[in-house]
């Protein structure tokens, strides 16, 4: 029989309000959890996809929405822009390489993107079975794509308009599947790449020429840093696109994001000090009771360091049960939230620890301290003679 | 061996109590008589350390007892002396074994299964080793508790008013385990009680 087990007969004993403490913890911890979890996979994600992108040139409007639909590949595009000025662009000696894309189809929610081979070159994209299109209609798919789906090499799939699944289906050209990429644990992973004339083939009934032939935006990455703030200046005036960083844009967008973030970090602290002060209750009104008991403990040999330990060790299980249960509970969360949204690019994983957690349960030991220590001294200063003479 | 000498307490406003010098040998039953109210059991907590007197010194085997602070008066204590409260003042969280293994624990004695069950077959209140405290009768409580008291083998054993809430049969018996006991374990034995049905027992009484 040792002092832990002592505590934990304790707490077992007076299981409603020792539940109540825990739920708090592991509610308050479960938040902090989530939170850690999905703005680190949120950077992440967004730093990956953009790991070779230097700026992204399409029609003007919002930047952040340019960058969005070009890069993450989740919100709508700008506009499209015409063909000859990817031309332009690509002379441009700032420029090592520029990559055209043209959005506008999907299959089944994962979106069709129209390009070149120099968009696997940029993102540095490779095959893990297959080969690249040769011709029209053809179509490498995303790691993500071939196994949600289960896509074979030769299979046959259908696009339809618009970037929602659902929309009307172009039952007049199927695509055939020559090559399935590498998971890259991005963007890329939920796309079907094809080349720009698939698209416009696509939509060829719209009777495009060749002076027509759009594009939505262009990839760009710089033969230099220098470029990072001449080029973006001489394509907002010299033309009538715009050029958008996805680093400003994504930090922009983590500003937006970050108020809901550090609201719902205030309203994990909020939970968890009433924790702390729902512990201290539980271990304080008990002592009314217990009193008794314990002074009996120092008759029988206990001393006043054993009963003061006795106590926080009490408060040190509630909190580290809580803050264990919520990590749990965060992770599923997370996973669920990534399994719920299959529309959005970023999905999260719950399956993914950081080091950051050990945080979580060094603060839920720390809590537990804090909420017993005032009943921890209470029981440490006991007059023993006083207690048992009543 | 016990000897009380000189020793006097005062409660706040109160006339303070003198106490008669009293010498009890390590294998002697005595009975601590006195009405309530006339200080049997702050001569008792005097007695276990509990209680420091205005003023005289109790010396238990050598060992001036309140020489010793904090700690090591809880080991001392534990080692040497069996105490029986008027209420039982068992662990409601564990069970009647449970508390036994608590008691050898803190006086740092190794678990001993077999001398809780001995001890508590002695008390015949063998089959109730898994209940819990308030499963138990009152008078069960306090058989529990003298098997606290007893299973460390103290050098004194110590009650106050250990028979008041049983009934005549099981005051008998407690009061001929505690006898036992003592004997068994050549320990000294002071009871303190206004039982007029323990008197009979006892040679030596100690009247306040």
């Amino acid at each position: 029989m040792t002092i832990v087990e002592i505590s934990l007969k304790a707490l077992k004993a007076k299981k409603l309000s020792s539940f109540l403490s825990v739920l708090l913890v592991a509610f308050g911890m479960a938040i902090i959890t989530t939170l850690i979890l999905v703005s680190h996979q949120l950077t992440q994600k967004l730093e990956r996809n953009a790991a070779y992108v230097d700026a992204v040139v399409g029609a003007k409007g919002s930047p952040l929405q340019l960058i969005l639909s070009s890069v993450y590949f989740i919100d709508f595009p700008t506009g499209n822009i015409p063909l000859k000025e990817f031309e332009e662009i690509q002379k441009n000696r700032m420029v090592k390489m520029a990559v055209p894309i043209a959005l506008g189809d999907s299959y089944e929610g994962y979106r069709i993107v129209g390009t070149q081979p120099s968009f696997l070159k940029l993102h540095q994209l490779e095959l893990a079975t297959g080969k690249l299109w040769s011709k029209n209609f053809e179509v490498i798919i995303g790691a993500d794509v071939a196994k949600a789906k289960n896509i074979k090499l030769g299979a046959l799939i259908y696009g339809s308009h618009g970037l929602t699944s659902g929309a009307e289906v172009h039952e007049e050209h199927a695509y055939q599947v020559v090559g399935i990429l590498k998971k890259q644990n991005t963007s890329a992973d939920q796309l079907v790449l094809t080349q720009l004339s698939s698209i416009w083939a696509m939509h060829s009934h719209e009777n495009i020429v060749e002076e027509e032939q759009d594009i939505t935006s262009i990839l760009i990455q710089y033969r230099s840093p220098v470029s990072t703030v001449l080029f973006p200046k001489m394509v907002n005036e010299q033309t009538n696109l715009q050029a958008a960083s996805p680093a400003i844009e994504s930090a922009r967008l983590f500003s937006l994001v970050g108020i809901g973030f550090d609201v719902l970090h205030y309203f994990a602290i909020l939970i968890i000090v009433i924790a702390a002060i729902s512990v201290f209750i539980t271990l304080f009104s008990s002592l009314k009771e217990r009193k008794y008991d314990l002074a009996v403990l120092r008759i029988l040999g206990a001393s006043k360091q054993q009963l003061f330990f006795m106590m926080l060790i009490e408060g040190i299980i509630l909190t580290f049960i809580g803050a264990l249960f919520g990590l749990v509970a965060g992770h599923i969360l997370v996973d669920v939230l990534g399994s719920l949204d299959g529309e959005s690019q970023i999905l999260f994983s719950g399956f993914m620890f950081l080091k950051g957690e050990i945080y979580v349960i060094v603060a839920g030991v720390m809590l537990g301290i804090i909420a017993s220590i005032i009943p921890a001294v209470h029981v440490y200063r006991y007059d023993i003679a006083k207690i048992l003479n009543n | 061996m016990i000897t009380l000498s000189g020793i006097t307490y005062s409660y706040p406003n109160i006339k303070s109590i003198n106490f008669k010098d009293l010498t009890i040998k390590s294998d002697e039953n005595w009975l601590v008589l006195g009405n309530s109210g006339s200080g049997k059991t702050t001569l008792l907590n005097i007695l276990t350390g509990l209680l420091k007197p205005s003023s005289g010194t109790v010396i238990i085997n050598q060992q001036d007892v309140y020489q010793l602070n904090g700690n090591d008066l809880d080991k001392w204590r534990a080692k040497n002396l069996g105490i029986v409260f008027q209420k039982s003042y068992l662990i409601p969280s564990l069970t009647v074994s449970e508390n036994l293994l608590v008691a050898q624990k803190f006086a740092k004695l190794k678990e001993d299964k077999r001398r809780i069950l001995e001890v508590l077959e002695q008390l015949q209140i063998i089959d109730k080793l898994n209940h819990y405290p308030k499963q138990l009768s009152v008078g069960q409580l306090q058989r529990v508790s003298i098997a606290r008291a007893v299973l460390n083998k103290p050098k004194y054993i110590i009650a106050d008013e250990p028979t008041s809430s049983l009934d005549d049969e099981n005051a008998e018996a407690v009061l001929n385990l505690f006898i036992k006991q003592a004997a068994v374990n050549h320990a000294g034995l002071i009871i303190a009680t206004h039982d007029k049905r323990v008197k009979d027992c006892f040679q030596n009484t100690y009247q306040i």
